[in-house]
């Protein structure tokens, strides 16, 4: 599983050279620059800006900041304040950051739940995707992937397993669900057909902190299964007192518990399952019932198959289509549209703001020498936005305003 | 811990200056400074508790004495028990003083009246400093090297000699309840060493030598005389400790699971009252936040009273002597 | 002791030979307790210096935090905006708890009012809670009030937890100048006020200063009260009003991470933390002793 999930990235390596690039644009001249990037850094004082919000988005905004930095002496970006999706929220009503980030974007009703004098409407908003991301379905049970069956076909969950698993219903590693989604462990022993996978009880993980990795989780696990996983979409701990889950503080924590705890399963965003040598990530059988394993490839196919995604309408679990990975999902980055009422102060803190956004959501042109966020995004395991949300968010930042006047140009 | 050790060890009070006050009121600008920052303080004190008995009323009034009570802490539907959360913070201090008590006075013992002072001088700075470790270190060491060892080697092997039986059943993966406990148990016994320690010091010498003149033996001399006249010192060594143990929060959140379960067997997973607010105060929705305040009252209230009562017992002997 | 003991045996009749096996027993049950208490504690010290001491260098106290990528999963920069995060952090929780602590010192002890009493009462009572609940104190008010996370934040939180400290160990120090200096400085004439800053402040000053030391020890390794209002940081960053990040929270975080290198840093940071620890630690003996040669 690993090797062609390592071999999908190496791709991904090959273009990006990151340190060279900042250094030395090399062979720009043959090749066309979006023409609003090439100016991407041109601002016209010195500005800083500040943002806070989805854990989800640190590593990629934490590499991301400083090379953008990098680009300009003009320009400060302050660290990234890693407090989760409702403190980025919070924070941009506040006007206390120039952007937030989000798992989910903001809602009509999320503003109307606070009474922060400063904190509008939602048409006051722009929200656009900045990352694009997988849910992998991580487990560690050395029992099955030390079986030459594991290697030649993989482990397949669907999202009735799943769904079960997470409300209590399925209990073992041998039971008959999992058996039927893997059935060359299906063994016939005295002319019965026995399940030889593992007879042990499934340690069960979750996330203990409010999520945006538990959102999409459970936005997959609700739309697939609403019979079975009641409870709509939500952010909030899986772990109860009733289920036993043992829970971990961030993907980090629960991909930690998974690597100690033989017999375990859990989700943890894609890139902790990369790295991982003692955890395994399982293929998910999707919409059209085909099993597929995470990867970037998978991941773009889900998002492909809906080309227009808004603040509103952003789903893209369940996906449908043979090649598209089930459990996927963006991470939005919202600013003010009037950024004469937002935090900045001067004309160049919008303009950086602004950039900095178009910088994050856009792919260096091929063979570009260039870095921009995506390649960066692509680098710490996210899926670089397919060129449709790339120019969705290009779209949106450009009815960005600042007194009166259009920033982005 | 090692505060008082400093202050109290040396011949303390010997010049009576409890309530002195010559010539109050000549110097009024003083007089009226000192006041009002013993004044801003105590604002703030009552501010403090104000601000997180404010934050829990939502689910006071919500859940009413059954938050207490209930077994079920489930954010996502909004239900929100905290009897698994009390449980777990009990439990685990209960058994880290069952190992640190014991062990703590037993060591105090020895470095007080046992190996010479050559040996127990360096011994007992030693202990002193660890008790000044930070507790996150406690945690890192739990998490990457007890974590592993029990459930690698510890729980497999009492799954084994017990055929998984009783308390003995359920889940082997390391963290839980026991590696809390002993993480808690390893971090308050400098503690409990250090004030048994400073306590048995300060147990008059004549009436050790008196015993041991009249043929005591040396456990005599310490089960008879020593630990009569210590008890209240030691009770209030022990009450250090509990109030510690209860609101230690991160070490206990990097090894106990995150899992507010109810408590079933020995190798349980748990979540304490601490360790639960550490977890989910970030990014939580009001209902669930003032639960978490309401999780803070009770921990406030539960070591308060643990504290006021080790300051009476620690302050009772003190006034014995 | 070795002495006492040849007494008590040549006292002792051959005919208490089994009383004297009975106590050592005892005694060697009281002696193994501080092997096993030893044990673990020793563990601790030898893991911080075994999987610590490698990992730092003058790169690691020195450099901002490199986020590791798939590709250069070894490259983590070092911790140096962590030690200037939590240089600002505990500098600014002093600078309100010194005063604060040590104007409380003087008020308990030149008072025994029953508000005294009760002053005394409740900070020695805030000593011992738990350090969390300064966090969520932070958090409601500091972090609301200035809307976003802050290294003052967590410097207000912490500054909670070092008032009573140091008040504790200023009043006892306070209490133990003696009489007669205070008595001289207010029989010469001196204010009261002129008194505490010329004659009885200086005296008590190794005491106090003992206290603070103490305290600050205390501060630099608390985790929990930082948690939910320091934000995070991966820069230098000398301005208490914005999102920074300090050494203890730094060891959370790189625990449970999956990157291999993160986790080996823990152990380093963890290990930079303890010796700061231990050398305000010793640094307060070293006060506390000198004070106590000079005056007797």
């Amino acid at each position: 599983m690993k090797k062609t999930l390592r071999g999908t990235l190496g791709s991904a390596a090959a273009v990006l050279g990151l340190a060279a690039s900042i250094a030395a644009p090399v062979g720009a001249a043959t090749v066309k620059v979006d023409p609003i990037l090439t100016n991407d850094t041109k601002i016209s004082a010195t500005a800083t800006v500040a943002s806070a919000g989805a854990t989800f988005d640190t590593p990629f905004f934490s590499a991301a900041f400083p090379v953008y930095s990098a680009r300009n002496s003009k320009a400060t970006v302050g660290a990234y304040g890693a407090g989760g999706s409702g403190a980025g929220q919070a924070a941009i009503m506040q006007n206390t950051v120039n952007f937030a980030a989000s798992d989910v974007p903001m809602t009509a009703a999320d503003i109307a739940a606070k009474s922060y004098p400063t904190k509008g409407t939602i048409d006051d908003y722009v929200q656009v995707p900045v990352a694009l991301g997988g849910v992998a379905v991580a487990f560690h049970n050395s029992e099955i992937t030390g079986n030459k069956l594991y290697k030649s076909n993989g482990f397949n969950v669907t999202s009735e397993i799943l769904a079960k698993i997470y409300t209590g219903a399925i209990t073992k590693w041998n039971d008959t669900a999992l058996c039927a989604a893997n059935p060359k462990w299906l063994k016939t022993v005295n002319k019965k057909k026995v399940c030889a996978l593992p007879d042990h009880a499934i340690v069960v993980n979750a996330r203990s902190d409010s999520s945006g990795t538990t959102y999409i989780f459970t936005d997959y696990l609700h739309a697939a299964q609403p019979t079975i996983f009641t409870a709509a979409a939500a952010k909030t701990t899986l772990v109860t007192s009733g289920n036993g889950f043992i829970g971990g503080s961030g993907n980090q924590g629960v991909a930690a518990n998974l690597e100690n705890t033989d017999y375990s399963i859990g989700y943890v965003e894609y890139s902790y399952v990369l790295l991982n040598k003692t955890l395994d990530a399982a293929n998910v059988v999707n919409a059209a019932g085909k099993s597929v394993a995470i990867s970037p490839t998978s991941i773009a196919a889900a998002a492909a198959t809906k080309p227009t995604i808004s603040a509103t309408n952003f789903s893209i679990v369940n996906a449908t289509g043979a090649t598209s990975y089930p459990i996927s999902g963006y991470s939005w980055v919202m600013l003010r549209k009037d950024q004469s009422n937002s935090k900045a102060t001067s004309l160049a803190e919008a303009e950086l703001t602004v950039k900095l956004v178009d910088w994050l959501a856009h792919s260096a042109p091929k063979n570009s020498g260039l870095t921009f966020g995506q390649d960066i995004a692509a680098a710490q395991g996210y899926v670089a936005l397919p060129t449709q949300a790339q120019t969705a968010a290009r779209n949106g930042l450009k009815t960005v305003t600042y007194s009166g006047a259009v920033v982005l140009k | 811990m090692s505060s008082q050790t400093a202050t109290h060890s040396g011949e303390r009070g010997h010049f009576p200056a409890r309530g002195l006050r010559p010539r109050a009121g000549t110097d009024r600008v003083y007089n009226f400074f000192l006041r009002l920052v013993a004044a801003i303080f105590a604002a703030i004190v009552v501010l403090f508790v104000w601000s997180v008995v404010h934050q829990s009323l939502p689910a006071w009034s919500r859940y009413g004495l059954t938050f207490l009570t209930g077994t079920n802490w489930a954010p996502a539907d909004e239900i929100f028990g905290a009897a698994p959360l009390i449980l777990a913070t009990l439990i685990t201090t209960g058994v880290a003083l069952l190992f640190a008590v014991p062990v703590g006075i037993g060591a105090a013992l020895t470095l007080t009246f046992i190996v010479p002072p050559r040996i127990s001088h360096p011994l007992r700075s030693i202990i002193e400093l660890l008790a000044a470790v930070p507790s996150v270190v406690y945690g890192l060491w739990g998490l990457s090297i007890i974590v592993p060892w029990m459930s690698h080697t510890v729980q497999p092997w009492l799954a084994n000699v017990t055929d998984s039986q009783g308390i003995f059943s359920g889940l082997q993966v390391g963290l839980g309840l026991p590696t809390a406990s002993l993480v808690l148990g390893i971090m308050v016994l400098p503690t409990v060493v250090a004030v048994s320690r400073d306590v048995f010091a300060n147990v008059p010498r004549d009436q050790i030598e008196g015993a041991l003149s009249l043929g005591a033996t040396q456990s005599q001399v310490l089960r008879k005389v020593v630990l009569p006249h210590a008890r209240f010192g030691v009770l209030g060594a022990v009450s250090l400790a509990t109030g510690r143990a209860l609101g230690e929060t991160v070490a206990v959140a990097m090894v106990i699971g995150q899992s507010p379960a109810m408590p079933h067997s020995f190798f349980s997973l748990g979540s304490t009252l601490a360790s639960t607010i550490a977890g989910q105060y970030i990014d939580s929705s009001q209902l669930h936040l003032a639960a978490l305040g309401a999780c803070a009252v009770i921990l406030m209230v539960l070591t308060a009273v643990v504290n006021f009562l080790a300051r009476l017992l620690v302050r009772r002997t003190a006034g014995g002597q | 002791m070795v002495e006492r003991r040849r007494t008590v045996h040549d006292i002792a009749s051959r005919k208490l030979r089994g009383r004297k096996i009975r106590s050592s027993i005892y005694i060697g049950f009281i002696v193994s307790a501080i092997v096993v208490a030893l044990i673990p504690l020793g563990f601790i010290v030898v893991a911080l210096l075994v999987k610590g001491a490698h990992v730092i260098s003058a790169t690691f106290l020195t450099a901002t935090p490199v986020q590791p990528t798939l590709f250069d999963q070894d490259n983590i920069g070092g911790i140096g905006n962590a030690i200037v995060g939590s240089l600002v952090v505990d500098g600014i929780a002093a600078l309100m708890a010194v005063p604060m602590g040590v104007v409380i010192g003087l008020y308990l002890s030149e008072r025994s009012t029953r508000t005294a009493t009760i002053l005394r009462s409740v900070s020695e009572i805030m000593t011992g809670l738990p350090s969390i609940l300064f966090g969520v104190f932070s958090y409601i008010y500091i972090v609301t009030w200035m809307r976003g996370y802050s290294a003052f934040a967590a410097s207000v939180a912490l500054a909670l937890l070092m008032t009573p400290v140091i008040s504790k160990a200023a009043e006892t120090a306070l209490r133990d100048v003696p009489l007669s200096l205070k008595e001289a400085g207010l029989a010469l004439g001196a204010r009261q006020s002129t008194v505490t800053l010329k004659v009885i402040l200086p005296y008590a000053f190794p005491g106090v200063f003992t206290g603070v030391l103490l305290a600050l020890a205390r501060a630099v390794g608390e985790t929990a009260p930082l948690l939910f209002v320091i934000g995070a940081s991966i820069i230098y960053d000398w301005n208490p009003a914005h999102p920074s990040t300090a050494m203890p929270l730094m060891i959370f975080n790189y625990a449970g991470s999956f990157y291999e290198s993160q986790q080996a840093a823990a152990w380093g940071v963890a290990l930079t933390l303890v010796v700061i620890v231990f050398a305000l630690n010793l640094a307060a003996r070293f006060v506390a002793a000198r004070m106590r040669r000079e005056q007797y």
